[in-house]
């Protein structure tokens, strides 16, 4: 199990500002804190509204690599920015580029960009049709995508399908698609691995974090391996423990236990 | 015995099949179908509404009221002489290019729709160009955008640069909406207005219905 931190990300208000008055003891605290909550990687994304991401971006993943000592995921919705970041990234783990989909234009732009192998990619389950509502649909997507990233000659291993989250509030079955295609990706791409934010599920209800971290949960369960989280929440990174001994991914409940002693577990 | 507020009860509880007998009842009491939907449909989306605002209910209470709404509406429509119930106007509504976020935006379609709009979505990650010929063909006189980020909010401009291209601006009435939106960025593109949330929005939208029919 995997354990990204989510929160350096510009589109939160108070983290955009900090990005555009290059606020680096605000940031670097941020990268900090989520390194000692048990992020094992930071996403960063610079995309502020107002900013330049082809240089904010390179300039946070230079200020985070300073601050800890894990790999980072570079999240950008434009090529020429994921690009700049990565020529700047030092950790001898590959990093993570969030996100490629089955929208043409940014395929085109980015698979000269991931077939270096010199870094990792995330796979949205979309095209310039959108997202599909159901399995089926999705599942045909990232089929389609694999494919195409085997013949440019991308390891499975390098692939992280997010099957994409949508509102329980607004389409009730949006959860239980999403943990479908969980489990239906699992199935059929056992080498590649599985990535989902929880936020999405929750929106326009009240209680959201009881939402996010049950899903979280069974996603766990229908074989999510790659979880994308505010680390800093600390009930449901409680959750994802009890959850990791559940599935029997926490060898002799070892991690469990650690966290139960440290004190780290919301009970 | 039917009544007002029972069939205000059922719109809001999202009990469809009540909501068809209080409206049917009213109807045998000899109440007039606009007044059914005044007092009973409009009255209680206005009321779902404003609790939404105020953070009291929830979107899925929203999206059933709407829903039930629709389903008493299936009746009480065919029903009208359009005298009664001038077809109101048609708002076209998408989320701008490169946002493909669209949870608010259906909301708030859902909400134009309830409160009788016809309504045209054009989804999410809608071009300008696209805005401007729907406006063209649907002949339609009010124009609402939605996005969800920052750095989509340069398309709402864009889409308002193509409606002045297109001789369209100050014809119509513009609308926008959405988490980064504010008063500011709306005056500073020159849309009409912003909406703070679904209810303010179908708000508006009646302002501008009212607006175009007395310029008639």
């Amino acid at each position: 199990m995997l354990i990204i931190g989510e929160s350096i990300n510009g589109t939160i208000p108070r983290v955009g500002e900090a990005i555009r008055e290059k606020n680096e003891g605000f940031l670097r605290e941020l990268a900090r804190r989520q390194f000692e909550c048990g992020a094992q990687m930071l996403d960063i994304n610079g995309g502020t509204g107002g900013g330049d991401e082809v240089s904010d971006l390179p300039w946070l993943i230079e200020l985070v690599q300073q601050e800890v000592p894990i790999p980072l995921m570079i999240d950008s919705a434009f090529p020429a920015a994921l690009a700049s970041a990565l020529a700047v990234y030092r950790h001898a783990e590959l990093p993570i580029l969030n996100s490629i989909s089955g929208e043409e234009e940014k395929w085109r732009k980015l698979l000269p960009v991931v077939s270096q192998k010199n870094c990792k990619i995330v796979v949205l389950c979309m095209d310039d049709q959108g997202i599909p509502k159901t399995v089926e649909g999705r599942t045909a997507i990232a089929s389609r995508l694999f494919d195409r990233l085997m013949t440019a000659g991308i390891p499975e291993d390098h692939i992280y399908f997010d099957p994409l989250l949508l509102a329980v509030s607004v389409e009730t079955d949006a959860g239980l698609v999403t943990l479908e295609t969980v489990r239906a990706l699992r199935n059929k791409f056992p080498g590649s691995h599985i990535i989902c934010g929880a936020s999405n599920v929750s929106m326009g209800l009240p209680g959201r974090k009881l939402l996010n971290r049950t899903f979280l949960a069974m996603a766990i369960f229908a074989g999510l391996d790659t979880l994308f989280i505010d680390v800093r929440d600390q009930a449901l990174f409680s959750t994802i423990y009890a959850g990791s001994v559940l599935v029997n991914e926490d060898s002799y409940c070892m991690g469990y236990l650690k966290a139960y002693r440290a004190g780290k577990l919301l009970i | 015995m039917a009544s007002y507020d029972e069939l205000i009860k059922a719109v809001q509880e999202g009990n469809f099949g009540e909501t068809q007998n209080q409206v049917n009842a009213l109807l045998a009491q000899g109440q007039p179908p606009n007044e059914i939907i005044q007092k009973g449909i409009v009255e209680t989306l206005d009321i779902v509404g404003k609790k939404f605002s105020e953070g009291e209910c929830f979107i899925p209470e929203m999206l059933v009221a709407a829903k039930a709404s629709q389903k008493g509406l299936e009746i009480l429509k065919p029903l009208l002489v359009k005298a009664d119930f001038p077809p109101k106007d048609t708002i076209i509504l998408g989320t701008v290019q490169g946002d493909l976020h669209d949870i608010g935006k259906n909301i708030v379609s859902m909400m134009f729709e309830g409160a009788g709009f016809h309504v045209i979505d054009l989804g999410y990650d809608v071009s300008p160009e696209k805005f401007v010929n729907a406006l063209k063909t649907e002949k339609a006189r009010i124009l609402a955008m939605s996005c969800l980020i920052t750095t989509t909010m340069i398309s709402m401009k864009n889409t308002m640069d193509a409606l002045k291209e297109s001789g369209l601006l100050g014809t119509i009435k513009v609308m926008i909406g959405g988490p980064p939106t504010t008063d500011d960025f709306a005056m500073k593109i020159v849309a009409d207005f912003r909406g703070k949330d679904a209810y303010d929005a179908v708000a508006q939208a009646r302002v501008f219905a009212s607006d175009a029919a007395s310029t008639k």
